[in-house]
């Protein structure tokens, strides 16, 4: 798992306006090009912040994703699934 | 020489500006006024700022432990947070001092020339100075990407800060602000349902607040483990710029120290005439 490339994508939605605009158009097609694994890839597009937060993904960053409702995540969804997870190792 | 004036301990939530006028009747600006009105009498001449970066001044790529910001001037913020743009002067001698100072004492600064700074250092600003008109030297701490620097070397910095601003020999009044909360947990598995953020410890924040009042900064550096931090929640390790604050300001009461209830923060101030 590349916890960089996860956290590095949020650093990119949170300060390069139009990628957050692609991001928001089309989830699958602005992040296509980005060399995740299909499981990070899956959980990104499913809004699957537990499992993003235990392979290192930093929650600070990972929370930027409630500003704009990316992948599908609001405060009620985004909490719902973190609240879920485990401290990574 | 430069002397220490004052030295300021406040929180930096960057929702504060948008929700709080600056000098308005709300307990947020009240608090924050407090604890500038000792700044304002201390009259400084340069402003140090401890504070941590969000993943705006610096990323991933290039992560330090300590940094310190060597330029002419600056400006923010720098990370969308609602509230006035701040174009304003670095104090670029003591700045200097202090990096050159460090150095020669074993605290290897990253040094940044060319910079713009987050909520952390200008929520604080803000509030507390009439539109950064006093120069600023900004220093970071790693407070949220493990593993964070210990509480013992936060101190030890902030101490080393104290003894460059003693041995600079120009005539300059430093003030120095330490910023962060003590409980608080930003996206991660302690927030509230339905929220983006909880304070999962607040026993702990009123806890250190006790020791600051009662000068046992020995026992709050030795208590201030990553374990007992995390605890408090994944921001509980700004705790640490409050530490090197400490550091600066050396062992003496605070003028005052306010806790701002149901919040894992707090306001205080220090001041020599």
């Amino acid at each position: 798992m590349s916890a960089y490339l996860i956290n590095k994508l949020c650093h990119r939605i949170f300060h390069d306006v139009p990628f957050r605009e692609a991001v928001k158009r089309d989830p699958a097609a602005a992040i296509a090009d980005w060399p995740f694994t299909p499981a990070e890839r899956k959980a990104l597009l499913e809004g699957d912040v537990k499992s993003l937060y235990e392979w290192g993904g930093h929650p600070f960053l990972l929370s930027h994703f409630t500003r704009w409702n990316l992948f599908g995540l609001d405060y009620a969804k985004y909490s719902a699934s973190i609240r879920q997870a485990k401290d990574p190792a | 020489m430069a002397e220490l004036v004052a030295g300021i301990g406040v929180p930096h939530s960057p929702h504060y500006p948008a929700q709080f006028e600056r000098g308005g009747p709300q307990e947020t600006p009240r608090l924050y006024g407090e604890v500038a009105a000792h700044l304002d009498a201390a009259k400084p001449d340069a402003i140090v700022v401890i504070a941590n970066d969000h993943f705006n001044t610096f990323f991933l790529n290039n992560f330090p432990t300590f940094a310190i910001g060597v330029a002419e001037a600056s400006f923010g913020p720098n990370d969308q947070t609602k509230m006035p743009r701040y174009d304003f002067e670095v104090q670029t001698e003591l700045a200097s001092h202090i990096r050159n100072f460090g150095v020669g004492e074993g605290f290897d600064f990253a040094v940044t020339q060319e910079f713009g700074v987050d909520h952390a250092m200008l929520v604080p600003l803000h509030y507390l100075t009439d539109g950064v008109k006093v120069p600023v030297v900004p220093i970071w701490i790693n407070t949220f990407v493990k593993p964070l620097p210990s509480a013992r070397r936060c101190y030890a910095l902030g101490a080393m800060v104290r003894r460059a601003i003693d041995s600079l020999p120009s005539k300059l009044r430093v003030a120095v602000i330490g910023s962060g909360s003590f409980s608080l947990e930003i996206g991660g598995p302690k927030i509230d349902a339905g929220k983006r953020n909880a304070v999962p410890d607040i026993p702990w924040s009123h806890h250190i607040q006790r020791r600051i009042n009662a000068v046992e900064i020995d026992e709050l550096v030795a208590e201030a483990t990553p374990e007992r931090m995390w605890k408090a929640g994944n921001i509980g390790g700004e705790l640490l710029n409050w530490i090197a604050m400490l550091g600066v300001v050396g062992k003496h009461k605070p003028r005052i120290i306010l806790d701002q209830q149901g919040d894992g923060h707090a306001y205080a101030a220090w001041r020599w005439n």
